[in-house]
Protein backbone atom coordinates (compact mmCIF):
# COMPACT_ATOMS: atom_id res chain seq x y z
CA UNK A 1 0.00 0.00 0.00
CA UNK A 2 1.11 3.91 -0.47
CA UNK A 3 2.12 6.30 1.88
CA UNK A 4 -0.49 8.43 0.69
CA UNK A 5 -3.34 5.39 0.75
CA UNK A 6 -2.23 4.42 4.42
CA UNK A 7 -2.55 7.83 5.47
CA UNK A 8 -6.47 8.16 3.90
CA UNK A 9 -6.68 4.53 5.49
CA UNK A 10 -5.79 5.71 8.77
CA UNK A 11 -7.84 9.15 8.78
CA UNK A 12 -10.75 7.10 8.06
CA UNK A 13 -9.55 4.74 11.11
CA UNK A 14 -9.74 7.70 12.85
CA UNK A 15 -13.23 8.89 12.31
CA UNK A 16 -14.60 5.56 12.73
CA UNK A 17 -13.14 4.68 16.29
CA UNK A 18 -14.42 8.15 17.10
CA UNK A 19 -17.84 6.95 16.16
CA UNK A 20 -17.55 3.75 17.64
CA UNK A 21 -16.50 5.56 20.72
CA UNK A 22 -19.75 7.79 21.29
CA UNK A 23 -21.35 4.89 20.26
CA UNK A 24 -20.06 2.57 22.57
CA UNK A 25 -18.97 4.41 25.58
CA UNK A 26 -22.79 5.34 27.12
CA UNK A 27 -23.84 1.85 26.35
CA UNK A 28 -20.92 0.26 27.86
CA UNK A 29 -21.87 3.09 31.42
CA UNK A 30 -18.99 4.74 31.17
CA UNK A 31 -19.84 8.27 31.67
CA UNK A 32 -23.16 9.11 32.96
CA UNK A 33 -26.32 8.86 31.45
CA UNK A 34 -27.27 12.55 31.04
CA UNK A 35 -24.48 14.04 29.83
CA UNK A 36 -23.16 11.12 27.76
CA UNK A 37 -25.49 9.27 25.20
CA UNK A 38 -24.79 6.82 22.39
CA UNK A 39 -23.98 8.12 18.73
CA UNK A 40 -27.35 6.28 17.13
CA UNK A 41 -29.97 8.05 19.59
CA UNK A 42 -28.29 11.53 18.20
CA UNK A 43 -28.62 11.19 14.81
CA UNK A 44 -32.15 9.81 15.11
CA UNK A 45 -32.79 12.75 16.84
CA UNK A 46 -31.37 14.94 14.58
CA UNK A 47 -33.15 13.61 11.71
CA UNK A 48 -36.42 13.78 13.84
CA UNK A 49 -35.55 17.48 14.46
CA UNK A 50 -34.60 18.46 10.59
CA UNK A 51 -37.86 16.12 9.07
CA UNK A 52 -40.29 18.27 11.96
CA UNK A 53 -38.42 21.47 10.25
CA UNK A 54 -37.60 22.36 14.13
CA UNK A 55 -34.36 23.27 13.38
CA UNK A 56 -34.82 25.24 10.42
CA UNK A 57 -35.52 28.82 11.83
CA UNK A 58 -32.69 28.30 13.88
CA UNK A 59 -30.12 27.54 11.09
CA UNK A 60 -31.53 30.41 9.16
CA UNK A 61 -30.92 32.94 12.15
CA UNK A 62 -27.25 31.37 12.33
CA UNK A 63 -27.27 31.29 8.82
CA UNK A 64 -28.35 35.08 8.37
CA UNK A 65 -25.94 36.49 11.29
CA UNK A 66 -22.83 34.43 9.69
CA UNK A 67 -22.97 35.54 5.97
CA UNK A 68 -23.86 39.40 6.99
CA UNK A 69 -20.62 39.71 9.52
CA UNK A 70 -18.80 37.90 7.08
CA UNK A 71 -19.76 40.05 4.22
CA UNK A 72 -19.42 42.89 6.59
CA UNK A 73 -15.67 41.90 7.96
CA UNK A 74 -14.69 41.51 3.69
CA UNK A 75 -16.57 45.10 2.69
CA UNK A 76 -14.90 46.71 5.09
CA UNK A 77 -11.64 44.91 6.04
CA UNK A 78 -10.33 44.96 2.45
CA UNK A 79 -10.09 48.79 2.14
CA UNK A 80 -9.37 48.90 5.77
CA UNK A 81 -6.35 46.86 4.68
CA UNK A 82 -5.19 48.75 1.98
CA UNK A 83 -5.61 52.22 3.87
CA UNK A 84 -3.09 50.21 6.38
CA UNK A 85 -0.32 49.43 4.12
CA UNK A 86 -0.59 52.90 1.93
CA UNK A 87 -0.54 54.95 5.13
CA UNK A 88 2.60 54.43 6.87
CA UNK A 89 1.64 56.44 10.09
CA UNK A 90 -1.31 54.86 10.44
CA UNK A 91 -0.13 51.38 10.57
CA UNK A 92 2.56 52.51 12.94
CA UNK A 93 0.12 54.23 15.15
CA UNK A 94 -2.23 51.17 14.95
CA UNK A 95 0.48 48.35 15.57
CA UNK A 96 0.38 47.75 18.87
CA UNK A 97 -3.73 47.67 19.16
CA UNK A 98 -3.51 45.39 16.27
CA UNK A 99 -0.72 42.62 17.30
CA UNK A 100 -2.99 42.65 20.85
CA UNK A 101 -6.43 42.45 19.20
CA UNK A 102 -6.79 38.42 19.53
CA UNK A 103 -5.76 38.82 23.48
CA UNK A 104 -9.12 40.36 24.14
CA UNK A 105 -12.25 38.68 24.82
CA UNK A 106 -14.27 40.43 22.63
CA UNK A 107 -17.21 38.55 23.75
CA UNK A 108 -16.66 40.21 27.32
CA UNK A 109 -18.34 43.24 25.71
CA UNK A 110 -21.61 42.09 25.00
CA UNK A 111 -23.53 43.90 27.72
CA UNK A 112 -22.37 47.27 26.43
CA UNK A 113 -23.49 46.14 22.55
CA UNK A 114 -26.66 44.86 24.23
CA UNK A 115 -27.76 48.26 25.69
CA UNK A 116 -26.31 50.23 22.63
CA UNK A 117 -27.99 47.58 19.88
CA UNK A 118 -30.76 46.68 21.45
CA UNK A 119 -31.69 42.77 22.07
CA UNK A 120 -31.81 41.86 18.40
CA UNK A 121 -29.62 40.37 15.86
CA UNK A 122 -27.43 43.37 15.68
CA UNK A 123 -25.11 42.87 18.57
CA UNK A 124 -24.24 39.15 16.79
CA UNK A 125 -23.61 40.51 13.44
CA UNK A 126 -21.19 43.82 15.57
CA UNK A 127 -19.46 40.95 17.66
CA UNK A 128 -18.71 38.89 14.98
CA UNK A 129 -17.95 41.17 12.63
CA UNK A 130 -15.58 43.26 15.03
CA UNK A 131 -13.61 39.08 15.64
CA UNK A 132 -13.54 38.89 11.91
CA UNK A 133 -12.44 41.64 10.39
CA UNK A 134 -9.41 42.30 12.03
CA UNK A 135 -7.66 39.38 10.42
CA UNK A 136 -9.19 40.32 7.07
CA UNK A 137 -7.46 44.19 7.50
CA UNK A 138 -4.19 42.17 8.83
CA UNK A 139 -3.66 40.22 6.12
CA UNK A 140 -4.70 42.03 3.86
CA UNK A 141 -2.31 44.83 4.45
CA UNK A 142 0.40 41.77 4.89
CA UNK A 143 -0.47 41.06 1.16
CA UNK A 144 -0.22 44.80 -0.61
CA UNK A 145 3.41 44.39 1.04
CA UNK A 146 4.12 41.55 0.16
CA UNK A 147 3.38 42.38 -3.69
CA UNK A 148 6.96 42.10 -5.63
CA UNK A 149 8.01 45.89 -6.27
CA UNK A 150 9.08 44.06 -9.66
CA UNK A 151 6.02 43.57 -10.87
CA UNK A 152 4.78 47.22 -10.42
CA UNK A 153 7.99 47.82 -12.61
CA UNK A 154 6.59 45.86 -15.45
CA UNK A 155 3.62 47.92 -15.72
CA UNK A 156 5.29 51.04 -15.27
CA UNK A 157 7.63 50.44 -17.95
CA UNK A 158 4.55 49.39 -20.05
CA UNK A 159 3.24 53.06 -20.03
CA UNK A 160 0.04 51.73 -17.90
CA UNK A 161 -1.69 54.31 -15.86
CA UNK A 162 -1.68 53.74 -12.16
CA UNK A 163 -5.65 52.15 -11.74
CA UNK A 164 -4.38 49.66 -14.60
CA UNK A 165 -1.51 49.06 -12.18
CA UNK A 166 -3.70 48.94 -9.36
CA UNK A 167 -6.46 46.75 -10.69
CA UNK A 168 -4.61 44.37 -13.20
CA UNK A 169 -1.29 43.92 -11.30
CA UNK A 170 -1.26 45.18 -7.94
CA UNK A 171 -4.65 43.87 -6.75
CA UNK A 172 -3.93 40.07 -8.33
CA UNK A 173 -0.53 40.11 -6.78
CA UNK A 174 -1.94 40.34 -2.85
CA UNK A 175 -5.47 38.25 -3.64
CA UNK A 176 -3.77 35.01 -2.03
CA UNK A 177 -3.23 36.87 1.00
CA UNK A 178 -6.21 38.26 0.78
CA UNK A 179 -7.86 35.36 0.68
CA UNK A 180 -6.41 33.54 3.14
CA UNK A 181 -7.55 36.94 5.56
CA UNK A 182 -11.15 36.13 4.04
CA UNK A 183 -10.80 32.67 4.91
CA UNK A 184 -9.80 33.21 8.61
CA UNK A 185 -12.75 36.08 8.74
CA UNK A 186 -15.03 33.35 8.00
CA UNK A 187 -14.39 30.75 10.52
CA UNK A 188 -13.87 33.86 13.15
CA UNK A 189 -17.51 35.21 11.88
CA UNK A 190 -19.48 31.51 12.30
CA UNK A 191 -17.28 31.25 15.68
CA UNK A 192 -18.49 34.84 16.63
CA UNK A 193 -22.35 34.56 15.87
CA UNK A 194 -22.33 30.68 17.34
CA UNK A 195 -20.92 32.42 20.53
CA UNK A 196 -23.32 35.16 20.53
CA UNK A 197 -25.99 33.15 20.24
CA UNK A 198 -25.10 31.26 23.49
CA UNK A 199 -26.07 34.54 25.52
CA UNK A 200 -27.38 37.21 22.95
CA UNK A 201 -30.44 35.29 21.25
CA UNK A 202 -33.38 33.32 21.15
CA UNK A 203 -32.72 31.34 18.36
CA UNK A 204 -30.16 29.94 16.20
CA UNK A 205 -27.91 27.28 16.52
CA UNK A 206 -25.34 28.92 19.51
CA UNK A 207 -28.61 29.00 21.58
CA UNK A 208 -29.77 25.86 20.59
CA UNK A 209 -27.22 24.06 22.21
CA UNK A 210 -27.07 26.43 25.24
CA UNK A 211 -31.27 25.92 25.41
CA UNK A 212 -31.12 21.94 24.98
CA UNK A 213 -28.42 21.70 27.65
CA UNK A 214 -30.20 23.97 30.11
CA UNK A 215 -33.14 21.86 30.23
CA UNK A 216 -31.87 18.14 30.23
CA UNK A 217 -32.29 17.73 26.32
CA UNK A 218 -28.77 16.21 25.84
CA UNK A 219 -30.06 14.39 22.55
CA UNK A 220 -31.08 17.44 20.78
CA UNK A 221 -28.31 19.65 22.53
CA UNK A 222 -25.81 17.18 20.61
CA UNK A 223 -27.90 17.24 17.12
CA UNK A 224 -27.43 20.75 17.16
CA UNK A 225 -23.52 20.49 17.99
CA UNK A 226 -23.11 18.35 14.95
CA UNK A 227 -25.22 20.70 13.08
CA UNK A 228 -22.50 23.79 13.60
CA UNK A 229 -19.85 20.73 13.14
CA UNK A 230 -21.17 20.31 9.29
CA UNK A 231 -21.41 23.30 9.22
CA UNK A 232 -18.18 24.26 9.73
CA UNK A 233 -16.67 21.30 7.58
CA UNK A 234 -19.19 22.08 4.64
CA UNK A 235 -17.73 26.05 4.61
CA UNK A 236 -14.11 24.58 5.03
CA UNK A 237 -14.76 22.42 1.88
CA UNK A 238 -16.31 25.57 0.15
CA UNK A 239 -13.62 27.66 0.51
CA UNK A 240 -10.96 25.15 -0.36
CA UNK A 241 -12.57 24.62 -3.54
CA UNK A 242 -12.86 28.72 -4.62
CA UNK A 243 -8.86 28.78 -3.54
CA UNK A 244 -7.59 25.84 -5.90
CA UNK A 245 -10.05 27.35 -8.49
CA UNK A 246 -8.56 30.79 -8.27
CA UNK A 247 -4.83 30.34 -7.30
CA UNK A 248 -4.25 26.19 -7.22
CA UNK A 249 -1.58 27.23 -10.14
CA UNK A 250 0.23 29.48 -7.90
CA UNK B 1 16.86 52.61 -32.60
CA UNK B 2 19.49 54.15 -31.24
CA UNK B 3 20.33 55.30 -27.47
CA UNK B 4 22.31 58.16 -26.31
CA UNK B 5 23.54 58.43 -22.47
CA UNK B 6 24.96 62.09 -22.02
CA UNK B 7 26.79 62.72 -18.90
CA UNK B 8 24.37 60.67 -16.52
CA UNK B 9 24.80 61.35 -13.00
CA UNK B 10 23.00 59.89 -10.24
CA UNK B 11 22.77 60.49 -6.67
CA UNK B 12 20.37 59.02 -3.95
CA UNK B 13 20.19 60.36 -0.29
CA UNK B 14 19.77 57.45 1.86
CA UNK B 15 17.42 57.35 4.93
CA UNK B 16 20.54 58.90 7.54
CA UNK B 17 20.53 61.41 5.00
CA UNK B 18 23.72 60.62 3.62
CA UNK B 19 24.82 61.36 -0.19
CA UNK B 20 25.40 57.88 -2.16
CA UNK B 21 26.39 58.71 -5.59
CA UNK B 22 25.39 55.56 -7.67
CA UNK B 23 26.28 56.57 -11.43
CA UNK B 24 28.86 59.51 -11.91
CA UNK B 25 29.34 60.24 -15.73
CA UNK B 26 28.41 57.69 -17.82
CA UNK B 27 28.50 58.44 -21.67
CA UNK B 28 27.45 56.19 -24.12
CA UNK B 29 25.97 55.58 -27.75
CA UNK B 30 24.34 52.17 -28.64
CA UNK B 31 23.65 52.19 -32.55
CA UNK B 32 20.79 50.97 -34.57
CA UNK B 33 20.69 47.21 -33.78
CA UNK B 34 23.54 47.12 -31.91
CA UNK B 35 24.09 44.84 -28.99
CA UNK B 36 25.60 45.93 -25.67
CA UNK B 37 26.66 44.65 -22.42
CA UNK B 38 27.84 46.35 -18.96
CA UNK B 39 29.82 44.62 -17.01
CA UNK B 40 30.87 46.16 -13.47
CA UNK B 41 31.55 45.07 -9.84
CA UNK B 42 28.27 44.11 -7.67
CA UNK B 43 26.67 48.02 -6.63
CA UNK B 44 27.89 50.01 -9.32
CA UNK B 45 25.27 51.36 -10.52
CA UNK B 46 24.77 49.33 -13.31
CA UNK B 47 21.08 48.28 -12.81
CA UNK B 48 20.78 51.79 -11.60
CA UNK B 49 21.52 52.69 -15.50
CA UNK B 50 19.39 50.45 -16.93
CA UNK B 51 16.39 51.99 -14.95
CA UNK B 52 17.40 55.36 -16.15
CA UNK B 53 17.18 55.03 -19.42
CA UNK B 54 14.28 52.55 -19.06
CA UNK B 55 12.71 55.78 -17.43
CA UNK B 56 11.71 54.07 -14.06
CA UNK B 57 14.32 56.11 -12.29
CA UNK B 58 14.98 60.06 -12.67
CA UNK B 59 18.71 60.97 -13.34
CA UNK B 60 20.38 64.03 -11.03
CA UNK B 61 22.47 65.46 -13.97
CA UNK B 62 22.77 64.83 -17.79
CA UNK B 63 20.30 63.35 -20.24
CA UNK B 64 19.13 60.08 -22.10
CA UNK B 65 17.91 60.36 -25.57
CA UNK B 66 16.33 57.35 -28.00
CA UNK B 67 16.52 58.29 -31.16
CA UNK B 68 17.13 61.93 -30.60
CA UNK B 69 14.02 62.77 -27.94
CA UNK B 70 14.94 63.06 -24.66
CA UNK B 71 13.29 60.88 -22.44
CA UNK B 72 11.23 61.74 -19.02
CA UNK B 73 9.35 58.70 -18.10
CA UNK B 74 9.10 55.07 -19.84
CA UNK B 75 9.83 55.25 -23.54
CA UNK B 76 6.86 53.45 -25.80
CA UNK B 77 9.87 51.99 -27.40
CA UNK B 78 11.32 50.52 -25.01
CA UNK B 79 10.83 47.38 -23.38
CA UNK B 80 12.50 46.09 -20.05
CA UNK B 81 13.52 42.57 -19.04
CA UNK B 82 13.88 42.34 -15.66
CA UNK B 83 16.37 40.01 -13.10
CA UNK B 84 13.79 39.29 -10.56
CA UNK B 85 10.76 36.74 -11.38
CA UNK B 86 7.99 39.04 -13.03
CA UNK B 87 5.70 36.42 -14.95
CA UNK B 88 2.62 36.99 -13.75
CA UNK B 89 1.37 34.03 -11.22
CA UNK B 90 -2.06 34.69 -12.04
CA UNK B 91 -1.70 34.50 -15.62
CA UNK B 92 -1.35 31.72 -17.98
CA UNK B 93 1.78 32.02 -20.15
CA UNK B 94 -0.35 33.15 -23.20
CA UNK B 95 -2.00 35.66 -20.77
CA UNK B 96 1.33 36.72 -19.52
CA UNK B 97 2.44 37.29 -23.17
CA UNK B 98 -0.46 39.27 -24.24
CA UNK B 99 -0.29 41.19 -20.96
CA UNK B 100 0.32 44.44 -22.46
CA UNK B 101 -0.99 44.36 -25.54
CA UNK B 102 -4.55 43.89 -23.91
CA UNK B 103 -3.81 46.91 -21.57
CA UNK B 104 -3.44 48.85 -24.69
CA UNK B 105 -6.71 47.91 -25.98
CA UNK B 106 -5.25 45.54 -28.83
CA UNK B 107 -8.33 43.37 -30.36
CA UNK B 108 -8.41 39.66 -28.97
CA UNK B 109 -8.27 38.20 -32.27
CA UNK B 110 -4.25 39.98 -32.72
CA UNK B 111 -3.21 39.88 -29.76
CA UNK B 112 -3.41 36.51 -29.39
CA UNK B 113 -1.67 35.53 -32.72
CA UNK B 114 1.12 37.70 -31.84
CA UNK B 115 1.53 36.49 -28.66
CA UNK B 116 1.33 32.93 -29.98
CA UNK B 117 3.94 34.06 -32.89
CA UNK B 118 6.19 34.90 -29.85
CA UNK B 119 6.17 32.14 -27.36
CA UNK B 120 6.93 30.12 -30.31
CA UNK B 121 9.80 32.06 -30.61
CA UNK B 122 10.93 32.02 -27.09
CA UNK B 123 10.43 28.07 -27.42
CA UNK B 124 7.30 27.97 -25.42
CA UNK B 125 5.52 26.36 -28.02
CA UNK B 126 2.71 23.70 -26.00
CA UNK B 127 3.04 25.79 -22.29
CA UNK B 128 0.68 28.42 -23.55
CA UNK B 129 -1.90 27.47 -20.97
CA UNK B 130 0.24 26.77 -18.59
CA UNK B 131 1.10 28.85 -14.92
CA UNK B 132 4.17 30.25 -14.04
CA UNK B 133 4.10 28.16 -11.33
CA UNK B 134 4.67 24.97 -13.33
CA UNK B 135 7.10 26.20 -15.64
CA UNK B 136 11.36 26.02 -14.26
CA UNK B 137 12.97 29.49 -13.41
CA UNK B 138 14.83 29.65 -17.29
CA UNK B 139 10.78 28.98 -18.59
CA UNK B 140 9.65 31.83 -16.46
CA UNK B 141 12.62 34.12 -17.51
CA UNK B 142 11.09 33.62 -21.33
CA UNK B 143 7.71 34.09 -20.64
CA UNK B 144 8.84 37.85 -19.25
CA UNK B 145 11.14 38.69 -22.41
CA UNK B 146 8.30 37.28 -24.53
CA UNK B 147 5.83 39.51 -23.05
CA UNK B 148 8.27 42.48 -23.32
CA UNK B 149 9.08 41.48 -26.66
CA UNK B 150 4.97 41.24 -28.01
CA UNK B 151 5.03 44.82 -27.97
CA UNK B 152 7.67 44.95 -30.69
CA UNK B 153 10.25 47.48 -28.66
CA UNK B 154 12.68 49.53 -30.91
CA UNK B 155 14.85 49.41 -27.95
CA UNK B 156 15.63 46.33 -25.39
CA UNK B 157 16.78 46.82 -21.88
CA UNK B 158 17.67 43.23 -19.80
CA UNK B 159 19.01 43.52 -16.31
CA UNK B 160 20.41 40.12 -15.88
CA UNK B 161 17.73 38.68 -16.78
CA UNK B 162 19.36 34.94 -16.13
CA UNK B 163 21.22 35.80 -13.35
CA UNK B 164 19.32 33.77 -11.00
CA UNK B 165 20.05 30.64 -13.20
CA UNK B 166 23.47 28.46 -13.08
CA UNK B 167 26.06 28.67 -15.52
CA UNK B 168 25.31 26.30 -18.26
CA UNK B 169 21.32 27.29 -18.48
CA UNK B 170 22.87 30.80 -18.57
CA UNK B 171 25.00 30.25 -21.54
CA UNK B 172 22.16 28.25 -23.57
CA UNK B 173 19.46 30.60 -22.87
CA UNK B 174 22.34 33.73 -24.03
CA UNK B 175 22.62 31.68 -27.63
CA UNK B 176 18.74 31.49 -27.22
CA UNK B 177 18.25 35.10 -26.48
CA UNK B 178 20.79 35.61 -29.76
CA UNK B 179 18.69 33.94 -32.30
CA UNK B 180 15.44 35.52 -30.67
CA UNK B 181 17.06 39.13 -30.67
CA UNK B 182 18.14 38.80 -34.03
CA UNK B 183 14.60 38.49 -35.53
CA UNK B 184 13.94 41.74 -33.64
CA UNK B 185 16.39 44.21 -34.82
CA UNK B 186 15.95 45.49 -31.62
CA UNK B 187 18.94 47.88 -29.97
CA UNK B 188 19.79 46.03 -26.94
CA UNK B 189 21.61 46.71 -23.85
CA UNK B 190 21.82 44.23 -21.19
CA UNK B 191 23.30 44.01 -17.47
CA UNK B 192 24.93 40.89 -16.56
CA UNK B 193 27.75 40.20 -14.29
CA UNK B 194 28.82 37.54 -16.33
CA UNK B 195 31.86 38.13 -18.10
CA UNK B 196 31.48 34.68 -20.61
CA UNK B 197 27.70 35.53 -21.16
CA UNK B 198 28.26 39.63 -22.34
CA UNK B 199 30.91 38.30 -24.70
CA UNK B 200 28.75 35.80 -26.09
CA UNK B 201 25.74 38.18 -26.73
CA UNK B 202 27.40 41.56 -27.80
CA UNK B 203 29.26 43.56 -30.19
CA UNK B 204 30.60 45.66 -27.21
CA UNK B 205 31.39 45.22 -23.50
CA UNK B 206 31.38 48.38 -21.45
CA UNK B 207 32.99 47.35 -18.19
CA UNK B 208 32.09 50.06 -15.35
CA UNK B 209 34.35 51.11 -12.27
CA UNK B 210 33.10 50.55 -8.65
CA UNK B 211 30.91 52.95 -7.17
CA UNK B 212 29.91 56.01 -7.95
CA UNK B 213 29.42 53.82 -11.24
CA UNK B 214 31.52 55.38 -15.01
CA UNK B 215 32.46 53.96 -17.70
CA UNK B 216 36.44 52.20 -17.53
CA UNK B 217 36.95 50.36 -20.85
CA UNK B 218 35.08 49.64 -23.36
CA UNK B 219 35.69 45.68 -25.41
CA UNK B 220 34.71 45.01 -28.54
CA UNK B 221 33.63 41.67 -29.86
CA UNK B 222 34.59 40.71 -33.44
CA UNK B 223 33.33 37.48 -33.12
CA UNK B 224 31.55 36.44 -36.26
CA UNK B 225 27.78 36.47 -35.70
CA UNK B 226 25.50 34.36 -35.84
CA UNK B 227 27.41 32.94 -32.79
CA UNK B 228 26.50 30.08 -30.41
CA UNK B 229 27.74 29.12 -27.28
CA UNK B 230 30.41 27.01 -29.02
CA UNK B 231 32.52 30.01 -29.42
CA UNK B 232 33.53 29.77 -25.63
CA UNK B 233 36.33 27.18 -26.63
CA UNK B 234 37.66 29.71 -29.03
CA UNK B 235 41.22 31.50 -28.42
CA UNK B 236 39.19 34.90 -29.56
CA UNK B 237 36.70 34.44 -26.60
CA UNK B 238 39.38 33.56 -24.17
CA UNK B 239 41.45 36.40 -25.01
CA UNK B 240 38.04 39.38 -25.06
CA UNK B 241 37.04 37.39 -21.41
CA UNK B 242 40.90 37.92 -20.29
CA UNK B 243 41.00 41.79 -21.06
CA UNK B 244 37.64 42.37 -19.72
CA UNK B 245 38.67 40.75 -16.35
CA UNK B 246 41.86 42.89 -16.09
CA UNK B 247 39.65 45.50 -15.76
CA UNK B 248 37.39 44.16 -14.19
CA UNK B 249 39.19 42.73 -11.55
CA UNK B 250 41.02 46.05 -10.35
CA UNK B 251 37.34 47.19 -10.03
CA UNK B 252 36.19 44.36 -7.92
CA UNK B 253 39.35 44.32 -6.26
CA UNK B 254 38.30 48.27 -5.28
CA UNK B 255 34.82 47.48 -3.95
CA UNK B 256 35.84 45.13 -2.33
CA UNK B 257 38.61 46.65 -0.25
CA UNK B 258 36.11 49.39 -0.02
CA UNK B 259 33.56 47.34 2.40
CA UNK B 260 36.45 46.07 4.27
CA UNK B 261 35.95 42.01 2.89
CA UNK B 262 39.55 41.90 2.00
Amino acid sequence: MSYAARVRLTRWAVILAAIATLEFMPRLGLGDAITLIPLSEIVSELFELLTEGELMPHLLATGGAFVLSFLLAGVTGVPLGYLLWRYRPLKRTLDPYLTTYYAIPIFAFYPLLLAILGFNILPIVAISWAWAVVAVVLNTSIGFGEVPQVLIKVGRSMNLSRWQIISRIFFPAAVPYIFTGLKLGMVYSLIGVIASEFVLSTQGLGYLVSYNYLNFRTAAMYSAMFVILGLAILLNLALTRIERRLYGHV
Amino acid sequence: MQIEIKDVHKTFYSKDGEEVKAVAGVDLTVTDNEFVSVVGPSGCGKSTLLEIVGGLTGLTNGEVLIDGEPISGPHPAVGLVFQQESAFPWRTVLENVEFGLEMHGVAKGERRERSRELIELVGLKGFEDRYPGELSGGMRQRVAIARTLVMNPGVLLMDEPFGALDEQTRLILGEELLRIWSKTKATALFITHSIEEAALLSDRVLVMSARPGSIRKVVTVHLERPRDSSVVSTHEFGDIVGEIWKVLREESMKTLKSQGQI
